[in-house]
């Protein structure tokens, strides 16, 4: 191999050769990959767990065959596989392992009883309930399930309409459930909103309510768990009273749980466009209170979302009430990213609220066929999927934030379920060994 | 012979020859010319092989012919029964040596003093030295209690009257001691057991105790050659084993003191004998003198093979004695002042060594703070000023500015005194010794146990501690705050070593404190790099990485002490010792291809003798010493490269390419990147200056390697992290800032003379960086600089209630587990608080716990708490702020018991872990055996499995009822032994090996010491002249 003599010489100088060195040394750096501290993530949906409240009639509807479940009870341990697409509640709640899609229980009371749907929950450091009544007509149960292997510790805060009242701690053993009726956290009060904080443990907790006159039922439902405390909120779905619905009556709950009052300003957004009700702009709402305000006045020709702004963070609940014997309550959510159910026969109502959104929706059809579609809307959409649907799944595939919920309507009563995004699929960070852990 | 003497005193002088021809005509002319002339002088010759004889012919002096092994003492009796007694009440013997000669009135002197003192019995003259007549050597002699020859005279002495006092003393030398006969013959005269040396010492302790007195006459002088004890010519004498003199004089020594000293005492006169003794042997052998260390042993030795001996000279003792032992005591030196004068003699030899121009400064230079010339020679009426501490700092600016860091630095540490720990810096240990012993330990209590090699930087701040008497945090503490102070100065001396001016020395040094890698290291805890900006200066300027290695340039003294430096510095880094590995090794590879030829014409021994091999050899030495004497770590950094990139401590977050380019190291709490490192300019001027560019391209490669390893991620000492490039990054530093101030002082008064061009552009650029990194440093680093990552104040992150549980025979650990958002990270810890060293102990966990913390934190660990529970993790740990989601998920997995929940974090309880050490029968009972931190006992009654909740090394042994029991390693990757029968067990980690390779570290760490510290001589090849 003949050595080009030109190269030979520039390797001689010196000068070449020092900006060499350092060339070759950046380059190498370059080259290295320098990404930080190495770190594996696992990939996976959380295990949730599924009320069983209300009696009647009580499924949970699964997305899929192949998911392990158990009923948390001490005695069990192992998950099963149950093969089926919906499995039947007895009087224990439901844990369901990770998988795709969101689980949820659904209760009917036949004779117009009413109905009330929750979406099964991974276990949460602190869920906000507003809604529910310690009032003489209400039967509501707040109930605590710890699916984990380890004794647990919950504390709850609950609040009334005249203040917040002293924290009650509750202690559940592993691998059970705990049931506290909300008469005895709020006595006699029909307003009341609950902090529910788990101190130790995997704790899920649901709120049912139920109302009875003697022997009449008034209906039923979750108070499904509301988002944090915010200064925006936005409860995605309400039933629209109109024309046709008659006597549907909506109000809003609200707490401002810190320090300070609040001036709240609500908005009612639906297809009729955005407004905001009287009274209900830049209204100042005391501190530390439950407050419950009609939204009188209201026609509507479809559901609408309630959207919330306030300078100091509040929780909020929509509760309505037909006059055909059942009611729902409407919790605020979170913007949603993927959610899919399977919808059990049901044809709900999706209600999108958000600015300029996309929602790619993929249908299971009831002949096994599968389909896409995409929603795309500023402000406000709602979409009815049509009873050939198996299942579907929602994919927000926009930029900016959309929140949604359902309206499932049926014979014996309605209810509200939010599209939330704990059916998106976590990412555990596993564990490095690093001695850091040891020092400052 | 005798002539009329005015005194009524008969002298007889015996002169004792053997081999000393050299001095003998002078003695017996100054025998035969006293001013008070010797009424009778005999003589007597232990078989001499030289002209003596002849020479006592020739000078008519009667003598007789003996044997050549008699001892003086015989010599001294033959010689007595030869002359009989001519006046019993006045006659006085004279000893004389034959290498001694009298000054002509020495006998008139020493007569007249006995005469005005009739209660002595004993006087002798004031020995002076042969060759150098002002040399003093003794005025009276004593014994230390140590067995050294006392004389209460300074070394090298001058004799100018300062002693010129008739003085009491124990006892005279015998050459010129004059002592009366009657008073001889009745002690017995020179003890026959001295056959040479401290037979005067003994003569004269006992007469002392027998009731008479002896002095010292200084007026009198006798010129003593002091040829024996010099090793000037053989000793022959029947006692002398092997003919050495020390070991002769050692031996008798050591006789004096055990037959003369009250009962009472010899306990502690032997205890104080053998330690001197083997002290003495230390220091010789340091030296480089063997055959005295042997000496110095085998005359202790030689005692004690002959305790009969001892036994009939005390006996002899005690029949003369009329007064106590302790009548000597005044005579004999306290062992206070021993180590008084032991220390001013070590102080002297090394201030000589350490400034050796200041013996041979003019006399006007010593008188500090008095101007030349102010004082006349014989002016003894002007008050000599006492120097000025001001005056001395001002002619000395390095120091001041040193000063002035280190209050720079006091400041900067306000947040960091105490007990320091952070960054790449944990805690210390209470006591250097813990780390000692650490050192030493086969098995390190990190994380699930560790048998990894500790490094040697460990043990050298373990030493290094003695002083601050052994209180590591202090010097922790001390090290980080002195060390910019320190590096300040050893820079400026190296400077100046190289040539440059004393001005530029002290910028230079200035720019080399004020470096963004100096502060960067400090504030992040990295105390290798510490080291390495103070030794590497000191070690580069000495060149040892010089492609040529010659015998005559080099000396094998200048390899070891190279070597030892240099291990020093690689045991902060082993970066570095990669590269002197990496480079010696070529050199030494390139040298031995170039001397091939030479191998194959001349063959090995031809090759042997030439200078090729010797500087081979040489280069050789080189490279692999400070390999051997940082081995066995050495040894395992070989078995893992990767841990060549690890720097002491703990990993941590270094900076980016960019901020390394800039001579900045980055990460936290590093000077920004604004205060600009003149550094990179150095680099661009070396590059552009012609003359410089090889020091160019020392630097670049020097960056270029930085910058190549440092986005590297290594793993190691139980961390992950960045290579750390400090080290790389100093020596670039150092090899381009003594040729750049050296090129600056020439060029600069040149600049001056031209035309403005790029060279005043460049120099005032160059000069306006240099300003603005020597003015922004220091404010940089008393202000935000002083939020470093290494804080002050003791920190636990182990619940007090977990770490007294690690008191328990159990001996449970604990996990403890941070999260945070970006990671969850864990780690174990058995109580007690991370330690140094401890990171660089710590291994990779067994997987079947990385297994189970996995699957724990991922929520699907249903058998997490068993596996851990296996491991002896009795307490789980979630350290504040605690992640609610890593919390519950803990307490939704099972086999946790949630204990606490405190502002400290979360503790849970493993349910069912295991104790260290679980005696499991055949039949399913289980038994906790209490166990120490490496060991553990106990009895069992049946056969089962001893499991050991540590991580498996082959070397757990287990002896039942001292029957050795194999160690397997079960399915949980624990060691396990399985026991056919009950008994008592013994478990331990078997440190064997490693201390066979601890002691071969010291062993060449000795080696390496003796050979690099200056060579004894013997006393025969001391020139005569300097001795006497």
């Amino acid at each position: 191999m003949k050595t080009n003599p030109f190269a030979l010489s520039m390797l001689k100088n010196r000068f070449v050769l020092s900006v060499l060195a350092i060339a070759i040394g950046l380059g190498t750096s370059f080259i290295i990959p320098s990404a930080e501290k190495s770190a594996t993530v696992v990939g996976g949906y959380q295990a949730t767990t599924c009320p069983a409240l209300g009696g009647g009639y009580s499924s949970v509807e699964l997305t899929n065959t192949t998911v392990g479940i158990r009923p948390v009870t001490p005695k069990s341990t192992k998950l099963i596989l149950h093969h089926q697409t919906f499995r039947q509640l007895n009087n224990s709640p439901l844990y369901v392992d990770s998988t795709f899609g969101s689980a949820y229980t659904l209760t009917s009371q036949g004779g117009g009883g009413g109905v009330a749907a929750a979406l099964c929950q991974p276990g949460s450091a602190e869920q906000w309930f507003v809604g529910g009544s310690g009032g003489l007509t209400s039967t509501g149960v707040l109930e605590m399930v710890n699916s984990g292997f380890s004794p647990s510790t919950v504390e709850i805060h609950p609040y009334s309409s005249a203040a917040s009242l002293p924290p009650v701690t509750v202690k559940i053993p592993a691998n059970s459930e705990n049931r506290l009726r909300v008469d005895a956290l709020v006595p006699g009060d029909e307003l009341m909103a609950l902090d529910v904080i788990t101190r130790s443990g995997r704790v899920t907790s649901f709120l049912f309510d139920q109302r009875n006159k003697g022997l009449r039922s008034l209906g039923m439902d979750y108070a499904a768990g509301s988002a944090a405390p915010a200064t925006h909120i936005v409860i995605p779905v309400g039933l629209n009273p109109s024309t046709q619905n008659g006597k549907v009556a909506n109000s809003l709950r609200l707490l401002v749980p810190g320090p300070l009052d609040a001036t709240v300003t609500m908005q009612i957004v639906s297809a009729d466009g955005a407004f905001t009700p009287v009274g209900f702009d830049s209204r100042k709402v005391a501190r530390g209170k439950v407050i419950q305000l009609p939204i009188n006045n209201l026609i509507l020709t479809s559901p609408f979302s309630v959207v919330i702004d306030s300078d100091r963070p509040v929780v909020a609940g929509l509760f309505t009430q037909t006059p055909y014997g059942d009611f729902a309550w409407g919790a605020a959510t979170t913007p949603f990213t993927r959610m899919a159910l399977n919808m059990a026969g049901l044809q709900p109502t999706l209600v999108l609220t958000g600015s300029q959104f996309r929602v790619s929706v993929q249908m299971v059809l009831a002949n096994g066929k599968r389909t896409t579609r995409e929603l795309t809307g500023d402000s406000f959409l709602t979409w009815n999927p049509g009873g050939a649907v198996k299942s579907l799944a929602l994919y927000s595939e926009g930029s900016k934030p959309v929140y949604g919920g359902l309206l499932i309507r049926s014979a014996n009563g309605f209810t509200y379920l939010p599209v939330q995004s704990n059916t998106t699929p976590t990412q555990t960070l596993l564990p490095v060994t690093d001695v850091h852990t040891l020092t400052r | 012979m005798a002539e009329s003497m005015d005194d009524n005193f008969t002298v007889t002088a015996i002169l004792v020859t053997h081999d000393g021809a050299t001095w003998l005509p002078e003695v017996i002319a100054a025998l035969t010319t006293q001013s008070r002339p010797v009424d009778r002088i005999f003589a007597v010759d232990t078989g001499s092989h030289d002209s003596s004889i002849k020479l006592l012919h020739a000078s008519g002096i009667p003598f007789v012919e003996e044997a050549r092994d008699m001892g003086y003492g015989d010599a001294i009796e033959h010689a007595l029964a030869l002359t009989p007694t001519v006046d019993e009440s006045n006659e006085w013997l004279w000893l004389i040596h034959d290498d001694s000669a009298p000054a002509r009135e020495s006998l008139a002197t020493l007569l007249a003093a006995i005469a005005e003192r009739p209660q002595i019995a004993i006087a002798g003259p004031k020995v002076r030295g042969w060759h150098d007549r002002d040399h003093l050597l003794e005025v009276g002699i004593s014994i230390a209690p140590t067995g050294g020859r006392y004389t209460g005279l300074e070394r090298q002495e001058q004799d100018q009257g300062q002693h010129d006092e008739i003085r009491s003393v124990l006892a005279v030398s015998t050459a010129g001691m004059l002592v009366r006969r009657d008073v001889f013959e009745k002690l017995g005269g020179l003890d026959i057991n001295l056959a040479l040396f401290r037979d005067d010492v003994d003569f004269g302790w006992r007469a002392a105790v027998a009731g008479y007195g002896a002095i010292c006459v200084p007026e009198a002088v006798i010129y003593h050659a002091e040829a024996a004890a010099n090793e000037r010519r053989a000793v022959d004498v029947s006692e002398a084993f092997l003919h050495r003199p020390l070991l002769l004089d050692r031996r008798n020594a050591a006789y004096v003191l055990l037959v003369n000293s009250s009962w009472w005492m010899l306990p502690w006169i032997s205890a104080q004998l053998l330690i001197t003794s083997s002290a003495r042997a230390i220091l010789n052998l340091l030296m480089k003198l063997p055959g005295y260390a042997g000496d110095e042993i085998a005359a202790v030795g030689l005692l004690l093979i002959h305790p009969a001996e001892l036994i009939v000279a005390r006996r002899q003792r005690k029949k003369l004695r009329l007064l106590a032992p302790r009548t000597v005591a005044p005579f004999i030196p306290s062992m206070w002042s021993q180590i008084r004068s032991a220390f001013d003699h070590l102080r002297e030899t090394i201030s000589e060594r350490l400034h050796p121009q200041a013996e041979e400064a003019p006399v006007e230079a010593q008188t500090l703070g008095t101007p030349e010339g102010e004082i006349e020679e014989g002016d003894f009426t002007t008050p000599l000023v006492a120097p000025s501490i001001l005056k001395n700092l001002i002619r000395k600016p390095q120091v001041v500015i040193a000063i002035l860091i280190g209050i720079i630095s006091l400041i900067a540490a306000r947040n960091r005194f105490g007990f320091l720990s952070g960054g790449a810096l944990v805690a210390a240990p209470a006591s250097g010794m813990t780390l000692l012993r650490h050192y030493a330990a086969s098995w390190h209590l990190i994380g699930e146990g560790s048998a990894a090699q500790m490094p040697p930087w460990i043990a050298f701040i373990g030493v290094s501690s003695i002083i601050t008497a052994f209180n590591m945090k202090l010097l922790l503490s001390l090290i980080f705050i002195v060390a910019p102070g320190v590096t300040y100065l050893a820079v400026y001396r190296v400077l100046l070593r190289q040539g440059v001016q004393r001005n530029f020395g002290l910028i230079g040094a200035g720019i080399y404190v004020a470096s963004p890698l100096l502060w960067g290291a400090i504030n992040q805890g990295r105390i290798g790099t510490l080291l390495v900006l103070q030794l590497a200066p000191t070690l580069l300027s000495l060149n040892p990485l010089s492609r040529s290695i010659t015998a005559a340039g080099t000396t094998w003294r200048k390899i070891f002490a190279l070597s030892l430096l240099a291990s020093v510095l690689f045991a902060f880094s082993p970066l570095l010792l990669a590269g002197w590995l990496f480079i010696q090794g070529f050199h030494f590879i390139t040298e031995l291809i170039e001397n091939l030829s030479i191998l194959r014409t001349g063959g090995f021994f031809s090759f042997m003798e030439s200078d090729g091999s010797a500087s081979l050899k040489r280069r050789l030495t080189l490279w692999v010493t400070p390999f051997f004497l940082l081995f066995p770590w050495s040894g395992s950094l070989l078995r893992h490269p990767t841990q060549f990139l690890l720097e002491p401590g703990i990993p941590t977050p270094s900076g980016n390419r960019w901020e390394i380019f800039f001579f900045n190291p980055g990460g936290q709490t590093t000077p920004p990147l604004w205060i600009a490192s003149p550094f990179i300019l150095f680099l661009i001027a070396a590059l552009w200056i012609k003359q410089l560019r090889s020091y160019a391209v020392m630097a670049s490669v020097a960056i270029g390697i930085s910058l190549g390893l440092s986005q590297l991620r290594v793993v190691g000492h139980g961390s992950e992290g960045k290579v750390w490039t400090g080290p790389i990054i100093a020596i670039a530093m150092i090899v381009l800032l003594a040729p750049l101030l050296r090129y600056f002082q020439e060029s600069l008064p040149h600049l001056r003379e031209r035309g403005l061009g790029a060279g005043h552009i460049g120099s005032a650029l160059l000069a306006l960086v240099t300003a603005l990194s020597l003015i922004a440093t220091p404010i940089w680093v008393i202000t935000s600089g002083a939020n470093s990552l290494v804080r002050g104040g003791e920190f636990r992150v182990t619940p007090a209630f977990v770490s007294a549980l690690t008191q328990t025979e159990e001996k449970p650990k604990t996990i403890i587990l941070k999260s945070t958002q970006d990671s969850t990270s864990y780690f174990i810890t058995r109580g007690e608080e991370l330690q140094l060293g401890d990171p660089d102990a710590a291994i990779a966990m067994p997987v079947q716990i990385l297994h189970a913390m996995d699957e724990l934190i991922a929520g699907t660990g249903l058998t997490s708490s068993k596996v851990l529970g296996k491991y002896g993790i009795a307490y789980l740990v979630l350290r504040s702020p605690v992640s609610l989601n890593v919390a519950r998920t803990i307490d939704g997995i099972g086999g946790f018991i949630r204990m606490s929940s405190t502002a400290d974090g979360i503790v849970w309880k493993v349910i069912g872990a295991s104790p260290r050490v679980l005696f499991t029968s055949r039949t399913g009972g289980i038994q906790t055996i209490p166990s120490l931190d490496i060991s553990a006992s106990g009895d069992v009654d049946r056969p089962g499995v001893i499991t050991l909740a540590e991580k498996f090394d082959k070397n757990w042994h287990l002896l039942l009822d001292g029957t050795p029991i194999p160690v397997l390693e079960n399915s949980d990757g624990l060691p396990t032994f399985t026991l056919p029968t009950g008994g008592h067990i013994e478990l331990s980690h078997d440190g064997t090996k490693h201390r066979a390779l601890i002691s071969l570290q010291l062993l060449v760490l000795l080696v390496s010491v003796v050979m690099a510290l200056p060579a004894g001589r013997r006393r025969k090849e001391v020139p005569i002249e300097e001795l006497v």
